[in-house]
């Protein structure tokens, strides 16, 4: 969404309203008047998207000039002299506002938006007391068909702020301005109910509505028209860690918006604003509870940490301590994390803790060789600036849907190209130029044999030792097709479209990182082979991983395990400390787990893994504790604490502590001590990342020797 | 007003047209500011006033919208008497909530309330000579009569009704009272 301006700026005087103002070429009438202070009534102008110039309620007088102009569309120029507030300037500002109320059918008393509508708020700046052109009195639809948003072509004042934030913001372009003239209305798709649309429901549209047509149907019947104060935090739905503005009244969450970071990301999606809404206020877990002969009893913590600490004291597992395992959520923030591996060492004495994650946590930190820093991977800005992006086993906007407004964005504004390996048709299929349906697990095969194709038909200069370009996989080979479910030729197009390309960027996600470390590689190889590196050295590779903190567990060193190589036969205790909605990977894992002496699950709300377990215990929600993310960036930012823990819930330190008190021992815990060296460094700064590789690594490679990056 | 500088208080009249009332009832929260508002006026014809017929005043003061032809007639026979209208609330003044009827079929509307309404058994829509019928649309005052004076406000609320009638009272024009009056 940025534009950089790389022009030097050349500054420029204006006089405003008789006072000496300066600007920048470049900046428009209404850029330099807020720069300078002076207030421009607005109502189409929103900052940040592209300026149109419809309300007309920013006119001003320019000297020289016999029209009125725009102060939003009209540059400032050098010299300029101009007049904002004179009273025929007020007086045509009122009738455009008495002429945007009489046109449609605004009723205040009945409008959720009423107290804050710019509309509104304009008429009591002009003083407006009545409407004096006769009310059209229109018969308009409202259109209620969205599960979240509402759509009240009444109040409707056709600014097209939404349809600008849908477009330039969200990629979505699901509204649109149809009919003409009196009759112009907004329209989503080709004239569909919006809830049968292809709207994304980020509910940036409702942020941007400057009156009370479009609204959140979820948080207003809540807000009412109070003043609530908000709360800056970081979303943790996924791996992105947008900035969010969120309200709170008592224990409950009203409302979550996008809040404002130190870089461009200015928008939040349907899990940020409403599933994440949704999670903080379902009725959570109050009380730990036991299973005593299949039927669970609400017990207090003390019953409970002295069940814990009998099952971790006895029997093989009080023989052995290894036999006590810990699976931790990346969704979980850093401090819980920490406690818990500090809890694990000092007071159970045992080390294996891992991961309720998939395979690619691991995956993708050997492959990287990230030991313990952030992998040197692209961020957010080299997505806005590639010009081809290759998803790879990843469905954007399932996984990351800002990320996915990205991709829209660069391709809607033809600066890149959108190219797909994905074995299903995912949201992001029907932008692709260009799509393969690899077989499942077959990703490294065929982009391998991309490579080999690229060097082989000359169509770039091989990087990074050439001869290891013979021990990739070959198209050539006669099972290749059968194998991969790709035809030579479907490689040899995607070869060309890759070298074609000045700045690719491969973005990739679960689909492929979890078929493990090799399909990893065969990207990295692509990056080495292809010379693909942004400015500063890093891969021009986007990772979309699974939660919020992957990228903060991988941090903690070379992860010992995941879910998926989970060693069941060696664990008699689990204890499974989970995010709020944890889907556990893969099917099947529980059942395998169900054998266990013991599963004690720590989570928020119940939850699947609470099927098989044998204690639960309450943890504060994502919204009820503060803690540190890092983002797929590789970004630290802290999540604040929203809301105050429920009667009975207690904090992750207190929980620890009861079971170590149960166990004989006391925990204290240090964060500091525990957190990973990487992240120690200011809040929003990006933690120290590992080396790229100059090497192509293949499968011949590693056999002779040749060190796995890890 | 010219004569506030004599003796003889000047003559008020409020009438309820198409509204709830509630202008009305924010009218009486200017709590003890009526007595002071007392030794200025007389209220010579209000909801609140036993008279039939509005006699001549100096200040009428409109609350509700135009629903039916009697708030036609009466908004009509104020003005002719009055020599300052104000429109008192958002129903007189913007339309606001019984505008809301504007978006359905005036005949759909009466069936609603008095045939398909969830409590109602073998219900008609009333029909009778001495019963006003509704105007096909509803508009504020100004539509039909020049208003001289607004105070918006759904209801307006207490302290814009006595700045603006004080305003009035001392000859001034009523204008929007920042920060205090309002829409809703």
């Amino acid at each position: 969404m940025a534009e950089t301006n790389t022009q030097e700026a050349v500054q420029i005087n204006l006089t405003i309203n008789g006072k000496q103002c300066t600007g920048t070429r470049g900046q428009t009438i209404l850029d330099v008047c807020k720069a300078n202070d002076i207030h421009v009534p607005t109502l189409c102008h929103c900052e940040g998207l592209k300026p149109v110039g419809g309300c007309r309620l920013c006119i001003v007088e320019i000297e020289g000039q016999r029209r009125l102009n725009t102060a939003c569309t009209t540059p400032a120029t050098d010299g300029m002299v101009i007049q904002t507030e004179t009273p025929r300037l007020h007086d045509l500002r009122k009738r455009t506002l008495e002429l945007l109320f009489a046109e449609r059918n605004h009723i205040c008393p009945f409008c959720p938006a009423s107290g804050s509508c710019e509309l509104q708020q304009s008429g009591y700046d002009h003083g407006m007391t009545h409407v004096r052109y006769g009310y059209l009195l229109p018969r308009l639809e409202i259109d209620n068909s969205h599960p979240y948003v509402a759509l009240d072509h009444n109040r409707c004042i056709l600014c097209s702020r939404c349809v600008r934030a849908c477009d330039q913001w969200v990629g979505a372009h699901t509204l649109d301005l149809c009919s003409r003239g009196s009759l112009t209305q907004i329209a989503a798709d080709n004239g569909v109910p919006l809830g049968e649309s292809s709207c994304v429901s980020c509910g940036m549209c409702i942020e941007v509505c400057p009156t009370g047509a479009l609204f959140d149907k979820i948080s207003n019947r809540v807000i009412g028209r109070q003043e609530v104060p908000s709360t800056a935090s970081v979303c943790t739905t996924c791996g992105l860690g947008c900035w969010t503005s969120v309200k709170t009244r008592g224990r409950s969450l009203l409302q979550i918006s996008s809040g404002k970071g130190p870089d461009n990301n200015q928008i939040i999606c349907k899990r940020g604003r409403y599933e994440a809404l949704k999670v903080a206020n379902r009725p959570a877990l109050k009380q730990p509870r036991l299973k005593k002969a299949g039927e669970w009893a609400d017990v207090e913590w003390d019953a409970f940490a002295e069940e814990l600490a009998k099952r971790i004291t006895s029997g093989k597992a009080g023989a052995d301590r290894s036999r006590v395992a810990a699976l931790v959520s990346p969704s979980l923030p850093l401090e819980t994390i920490a406690m818990v591996r500090q809890f694990f060492k000092d007071v159970i004495g045992s080390e294996r803790i891992g991961w309720a994650d998939g395979p690619e946590l691991t995956s993708v930190a050997r492959a990287f060789g990230m030991n313990g820093k952030s992998g040197p991977l692209a961020r957010m800005s080299d997505l806005e600036d590639s010009d081809l992006v290759v998803a790879i086993g990843v469905d954007l906007q399932q996984a990351a849907p800002v990320a996915a407004s990205a991709v829209r964005r660069v391709v809607n504004a033809r600066t890149a190209q959108y190219v797909e390996l994905n074995p299903r048709l995912t949201d992001l299929s029907v932008l692709s130029s260009y799509r393969i349906a690899t077989k499942p697990g077959r990703d490294s095969v065929v982009l391998g044999a991309t490579l080999r194709t690229m060097v082989q038909r000359n169509l770039i200069q091989a990087n990074g030792a050439a001869g290891a370009i013979d021990d990739l996989p070959d198209t050539a080979e006669p099972m290749f097709e059968a194998a991969t479910g790709v035809a030579v030729e479907q490689v040899v197009r995607l070869a060309s479209l890759i070298a074609g390309a000045r700045r690719p960027i491969f973005v990739i996600g679960s689909g492929l990182t979890a078929q493990g470390e090799e399909a990893v590689e065969s990207v990295i190889n692509l990056a080495v082979g292809g010379n693909y590196f942004t400015e500063d050295g890093r891969y021009r590779i986007l990772e979309i991983p699974r939660k919020a903190n992957t990228a903060g567990a991988r941090l903690f060193g070379h992860p010992e395990f995941t879910m998926a190589n989970f060693d069941f036969a060696k664990t008699d205790v689990l204890l499974m400390f989970l995010g709020d909605d944890e889907p556990i990977w893969p099917d099947g894992w529980l059942e395998k787990a169900r054998p266990m002496v013991h599963v004690s699950v720590f989570a928020s709300h119940t939850q699947p893994a609470c099927e098989i377990a044998h204690s639960v215990a309450p943890l504060a929600t994502w919204a009820q504790r503060e803690g540190t993310f890092v983002s797929l960036e590789g970004r630290v930012q802290k999540a604040a604490k929203l809301l105050d823990l429920p009667v009975g819930v207690q904090p992750d330190a207190e929980v620890l502590a009861a079971i170590a008190k149960a166990m004989g021992k006391s925990f204290k815990p240090d964060v500091e001590a525990n957190l990973p060296g990487g992240v120690k460094v200011a809040e929003g700064q990006f933690v120290p990342t590992a080396e790229p590789a100059g090497q192509i690594v293949t499968c011949k490679s590693k056999a002779q020797g040749a060190k796995s990056r890890g | 007003m010219a004569n506030t500088q004599s003796n003889e208080k000047l003559k008020v009249a409020t009438v309820w047209l198409g509204g709830c009332a509630g202008c009305h009832m924010s009218f009486l929260d200017i709590d003890e500011n009526l007595l002071e508002l007392a030794k200025l006026v007389d209220i010579v014809h209000s909801p609140i006033v036993d008279t039939k017929e509005i006699p001549p005043v100096d200040v009428g003061i409109v609350e509700g919208g135009i629903c039916n032809e009697h708030n036609l007639h009466v908004l009509k026979d104020l003005r002719s008497k009055a020599k300052v209208l104000v429109s008192l609330g958002d129903c007189a003044g913007l339309g606001c909530v019984p505008m809301m009827r504007n978006l359905f079929d005036t005949q759909d509307v009466l069936d609603r309330a008095y045939v398909a309404g969830e409590s109602t058994a073998l219900g008609q829509v009333p029909e009778d000579e001495e019963l006003p019928r509704l105007t096909d649309k509803v508009r504020p005052i100004h539509e039909y009569v020049k208003v001289d004076a607004y105070i918006p406000g759904c209801p307006p609320n207490a302290e814009s009704i006595w700045k603006s009638l004080q305003a009035l009272l001392s000859g001034k024009p009523a204008e929007f009272v920042k920060n205090v009056s309002h829409y809703d």
